[in-house]
């Protein structure tokens, strides 16, 4: 890999990306369906890839593997795939996310209350999963729907 | 403008839980009873691979009581705020009022579940100026909690149908003189060095507590009167309407309950303060 691509800087670059899609997911407006593109899927695409090219790269070469924790460890020792596991991480949290989003809109969560669980998810993932599908465990009964009063 | 900008792109919902009647104010209580429930379900496993303490007791007893009691709380309000007819529900005030109160209940919750992870105190911790300072937010979040539940009484007494029934007068008298006393006994506790009352030289902790509520059985307890005023929110209401299912006559008995009860919180409170555990 050239110079300008030490897996110190796609780290950063790949965080700034995730933290540009939260910070879209949080805050801005949910009308604007186009905006909301972006956060869902045109930054976990590009995630997507980069860490498709460091595991494809990397993977085949190196001794670990998911079979143990001790094969995941070894795994990890390599720095290239250990920075391609944090990138799934990003990744699949920020889609996740932006399925949270979704479906609180589709149930009515204010903002305010989603905020809360799309910082959660960002920080700690399944975590903020847990929380949000026990919120909607709340809807599972609901008789027909409501009009926006 | 900027009310349609952030509204959500559906325009219908799925009906609130419980037969709920929606409005935006509703809508947000019960959504935040949902989020207490959620944080109650993601701090269980806690209590098992956490072996921590603070101050002589597991440090997850304490989210997971200010979870369960904010949980109470806002469903107490989205329950009793049925009375009202929905362009009040719908009032920019209770509005206003309602989503500060959540926007508190998130912070407060939020706060103090992160502090117990991080093996720190949230309350009565000076030990960081950014800590005392957020106890001092969590201060104006706890004024901000009770304001909710005294405006809505407030709405219910002035705006609510004038049906002479048990839940109403239960909802105003709980919800009023509950918002009241606990603050007051909040105000107090928050202005001592700790929610224990210990003589000198005496080195208490939470350890051996009573089950569930914690409080303890070797010193006096300020949390002890505060818990009573609170849940005179819940009470006096359910009283009422028992009252109603019974048909018994509502004024004399609430009433004379909420009178009971406040002199219990007076007793409770001098009992704290000499430093004598109730049980």
């Amino acid at each position: 890999m050239s110079s300008i691509l030490t897996a110190d800087a796609l780290f950063t670059v790949a965080g700034q990306a995730a933290t540009a899609g939260w910070f879209m997911l949080v805050f801005l407006p949910r009308r604007i369906k186009p905006l909301f593109w972006i956060p869902q899927y045109l930054i976990p695409f590009g995630l997507g890839l980069l860490y498709s090219g460091l595991m494809l790269a990397h993977f085949f070469t190196s001794d670990g593997g998911f079979g143990s924790l001790a094969e995941v460890r070894a795994l990890f020792e390599n720095e290239h795939i250990l920075l391609a596991g944090w990138v799934h991480y990003l990744a699949f949290d920020l889609f996740i996310g932006s399925w949270i989003a979704q479906q609180a809109d589709k149930i009515g969560m204010p903002r305010l209350i989603q905020a809360v669980l799309l910082i959660g998810t960002f920080m700690f993932g399944p975590l903020g999963l847990v929380l949000f599908l026990s919120i909607r465990s709340l809807f599972l009964k609901s008789t027909g729907n409501v009009k926006y009063v | 403008m900027f009310e349609r900008l952030f509204a959500t792109p559906q325009r219908e919902y799925p009906s609130l839980p419980f037969g709920l009647n929606d409005d935006p104010v509703t809508r947000v209580w019960i959504m935040g009873v949902g989020f207490l429930l959620a944080v109650l379900v993601v701090i269980m496993p806690a209590n098992y691979f956490d072996a921590r303490l603070f101050n002589g007791i597991s440090l997850w007893h304490k989210p997971t009581k200010f979870a369960l009691s904010l949980l109470i709380h806002f469903a107490t309000l989205a329950w009793l705020a049925q009375q009202l007819e929905l362009r009040y529900r719908k009032s920019i005030t209770l509005i206003v009022v309602g989503y500060s109160a959540v926007a508190a209940m998130l912070f407060e919750q939020v706060y103090i579940t992160l502090q117990a992870a991080r093996g720190r105190g949230s309350h009565f911790n000076y030990s960081t100026d950014l800590e005392s300072a957020l106890y001092g937010v969590m201060g104006l979040g706890a004024i901000l909690l009770v304001l909710a539940s005294f405006v809505l009484g407030i709405m219910i007494w002035r705006k609510g149908t004038q049906d002479g029934s048990g839940l109403r007068l239960g909802s105003i008298v709980g919800l009023l003189l509950g918002s009241v006393l606990t603050l007051c006994f909040g105000i107090y506790m928050s202005s001592q060095p700790s929610h224990l009352v210990q003589q000198a030289g005496e080195v208490v902790n939470d350890a051996g507590g009573l089950p569930i509520v914690g409080w303890s059985r070797a010193v006096g307890d300020l949390r002890i009167p505060h818990f009573v005023a609170t849940h005179m929110m819940q009470v006096l209401p359910l009283v009422g309407l028992g009252l109603d299912k019974l048909k018994l006559p509502v004024r004399g008995v609430l009433i004379g309950l909420a009178l009971i009860m406040t002199l219990i919180c007076v007793v409770l409170l001098n009992l704290a303060i000499s430093g004598q555990p109730l049980f």
